[in-house]
């Protein structure tokens, strides 16, 4: 997938566990790890506010697109808004 | 949850024994019933209505057929002579014909064996059990498009011991064959809907 997401990178760099994000930010454990593991098919504005606010990061320290070799197209990955 | 999984296993049982009995019976009343030939007589029977008197059907008919043609009219009514006779080597050809679409049943009951294992396992939404009803609907339709080879088939064989002028190549195509092949379309529409539901519930649970 071309967004990689670097929610792991972020929290080594915070030094902060996994456990904590997902309670400060109202997600369940499982549902952090499916985003930690590129699993995700989409992510929800206000999801995406609270990891940078807990993480005192900007999203593009989240995510970062990666462009593929083969094929330059416009990545599956949607943003919304709730 | 409990009478589902219950329900699927019996169902699930019921098509494995299906499986294995539906040919293996069937092999033997072709090759080895001896004193009646009932199931020739079913199968003669289906292709040819009229012309067989004493047709102790056990439910094992493929494609009754509605319309005997013309030249089935005019023939005698010995048209079929005593199945109970037929050799061997006869009854062996009737066999391989009769394969044609005892293959395609005996697939369909492997399918619906596997999908009915499926839901007592629990899982009733996922793409094996979308691919299984997809293929039940393709084995359907492409048994009904093999009457087209199986029913010419099945009366040259039946009929190619008789004496010249009592040969026949017979097909007819009906209201059960379009309903066996509307049924196909309608559970192939159906898998592919599930599917694409199937599709729309994954998206929303990678939400985060």
């Amino acid at each position: 997938m071309p967004i990689i997401i670097n929610v792991d990178v972020m929290l080594a760099k915070r030094k902060c566990r996994s456990k904590t994000l997902a309670e400060a930010i109202g997600i369940t454990e499982a549902n952090l790890s499916i985003l930690k593991n590129g699993r995700a098919k989409a992510i929800k504005i206000s999801t995406l506010e609270a990891i940078c606010h807990h993480l005192q990061c900007q999203p593009g320290d989240i995510l970062v697109y990666q462009h593929e070799h083969s094929v330059i197209s416009s990545p599956e990955f949607e943003i919304e808004t709730s | 949850m409990h009478k589902i999984k219950f329900t699927s296993q019996m169902m699930s049982l019921l098509f494995r024994i299906l499986t294995w009995a539906y040919p293996l019976l069937t092999i033997y009343f072709i090759l080895f019933d001896f004193n009646h030939g009932a199931l020739l007589k079913s199968i003669a029977s289906g292709l040819f209505p009229n012309y067989i008197h004493d047709s102790s059907n056990l439910g094992f008919i493929i494609g009754v057929t509605q319309n005997v043609p013309s030249a089935v009219t005019a023939a005698s009514h010995e048209t079929l002579h005593d199945l109970s006779s037929f050799t061997y080597a006869h009854r062996l050809m009737i066999l391989l014909v009769q394969l044609i679409p005892l293959s395609i049943t005996v697939l369909i009951c492997h399918r619906l064996a596997q999908l009915f294992r499926l839901y007592e396992q629990g899982s009733l939404f996922e793409n094996s059990n979308i691919k299984l009803i997809k293929n039940i609907g393709l084995l359907l339709i492409i048994g009904e498009l093999l009457q087209f080879i199986y029913q010419p088939l099945m009366s040259c064989v039946l009929t190619f011991n008789n004496p010249v002028g009592e040969r026949y190549i017979s097909m007819s195509y009906d209201s059960s064959n379009l309903t066996v092949l509307l049924t196909g379309c309608i559970i192939l529409t159906a898998s592919w809907i599930v599917k694409e539901a199937n599709q729309l519930k994954s998206d929303t649970q990678l939400t985060i």
